[in-house]
């Protein structure tokens, strides 16, 4: 097994940045949305990699008027009469199937109220980088069922970087060799099948190819003719999921708890987390790093939405100034993306030539978030390979 | 070698801030280069993920 990176270091939005000290990300938030219970923590254990999760108590929280409230107790903050409709919200989605339709107006439909709308939104975008208006029902009720069998996060000892450094490891362990600042330029067919694939200006055999650069980006490098217009339309129409993460420095503990603190009544920040509550050696002794996630919507000034997202910080934290200090921003969006396909745009790791397979964040069975979601795809991906005989 | 920026391609994920080993870049919805600060080692074009980061004339 080969493994082409045009990067020169592996893990793509996956792995750690050090910087003044903090393990910042080049992507995710140092955590897995199901610990050690979901598909990655499964795979992780299966293929023995030592990888150590550590689940977040509270799984998290929600800040509302300037205080914390757990989930179960959000239900206080309605009048009785809605009380009534939280219930059978919260009824439906463990038994419910969801449609078509938004969240935002399946929500809507059962409880027209300021606060719900907000909450949803806020869960969407921390979990998914994208409000509830962009998510059916349906996916968004799959989620919380998965949410609901596997529970809630956790925090890779070592942050992302050692899952990454983990599963390579396991890679050249296996006998696989991995080959960075190595961009494929194309990926060569014959007759409707995978022949293999161009880098550094060398042809490579191979029988079966795994890309994980996009649906969209895996046509291009076959050219385009060797697919139906339908399915080049389709690929090329996929939305993907935008976000912008502010890193930030901290004196003292701002959160104080290994969870998410999602924030519905932000301008623009869906959520935070602390992960050096659970990982000490993420920030240089004594200090903590604090990362908030907001949802970008592309066509937005980036320069005010990361202004917008830095007010919410010192609106939720009154004292900022005094024990912060914002390490770096990071957007995410127009082809380095937090997703490559928006959860709920469903798309199999199957391609119509055979041999060729898709992988990575656009491939995303149902209900299945973020890294979870990746897991389950390479997992899908690797049946189909094995029924393939490849 | 002069690194330029190309800034329709630059998303502002921060990935070559903390390669550069003369902390010339800021990043803030797009990388900014310190003219200079900077002494074109050309690390940044090589950790850049979108290639937004590009030899001058590349």
């Amino acid at each position: 097994m080969d493994i082409f990176e045009k990067l020169p270091y592996p893990g793509g939005r996956f792995t750690n940045l050090e910087y003044q000290g903090y393990q910042l990300t080049t992507g995710a938030l140092h955590m897995i949305p199901h610990a050690e219970n979901g598909p990655l923590g499964t795979m992780l254990k299966e293929l023995g990699t030592g990888v150590r999760i550590i689940p977040s108590h509270p799984p998290g929280l929600f800040r509302i008027g300037g205080r914390d409230y757990e989930f179960r107790q959000l239900k206080d903050l309605f009048s009785l009469r809605d009380k009534v409709k939280v219930a059978s919200i919260h009824a439906m989605l463990k038994l419910g199937k969801g449609g078509k339709e938004s969240y935002r107006d399946w929500v809507k439909k059962r409880l027209n109220n300021r606060l719900a709308l907000e909450l949803s939104d806020s869960f969407c975008g921390w979990t998914l980088s994208i409000h509830a208006d962009k998510l059916s029902s349906r996916e968004f009720l799959a989620i919380t069922s998965n949410f609901n069998r596997y529970r809630g996060p956790g925090i890779p000892e070592g942050g992302c970087g050692a899952v990454t450094r983990a599963l390579v490891k396991v890679i050249e362990e296996g006998g696989g060799n991995i080959h960075l600042e190595s961009k494929v330029t194309g990926i060569q067919l014959d007759g409707g099948r995978v022949t293999g694939m161009d880098c550094g200006g060398e042809s490579h055999e191979f029988d079966v190819v795994v890309s994980n650069i996009g649906p969209k980006a895996t046509v291009e490098l076959c050219g385009e003719e060797a697919f139906s217009p339908d399915y080049v339309k389709s690929v090329s129409n996929i939305p993907e999921a935008a976000g912008i993460k502010i890193s930030v420095a901290c004196d003292r503990p701002m959160l104080g708890h290994t969870g998410a603190l999602f924030t519905p009544q932000a301008k623009r920040i869906d959520g935070l987390n602390e992960v050096t509550n659970a990982d000490p050696s993420l920030a240089p002794e004594g200090k903590h790093l604090l990362m908030s996630h907001q949802t970008y919507e592309p066509g937005r000034d980036i320069r005010e939405e990361i202004e917008l997202g830095l007010q919410d910080l010192r609106e939720l934290f009154p004292d900022f100034d005094r024990h912060c200090r914002v390490l770096m921003v990071q957007s995410y969006h127009n082809g380095w993306p937090v997703n490559r396909t928006m959860s709920g745009k469903l798309m199999g790791p199957e391609t119509p030539v055979r041999g060729l397979y898709n992988v990575g964040d656009a491939i995303k069975p149902r209900g299945w978030v973020e890294t979870e979601g990746v897991a389950a795809g390479v997992k899908a991906a690797l049946e189909r390979i094995d029924a393939y005989g490849g | 070698m002069i690194p330029v920026l190309v800034k329709d391609y630059c998303i502002g994920c921060g990935h070559c801030v903390p390669f550069c080993p003369q902390e010339a870049i800021t990043v803030l919805g797009r990388a900014e280069i310190d003219g200079e600060t900077c002494i074109e080692c050309g690390i940044c074009i090589i950790y850049c993920p979108n290639e937004a980061i590009q030899e001058d004339g590349g």
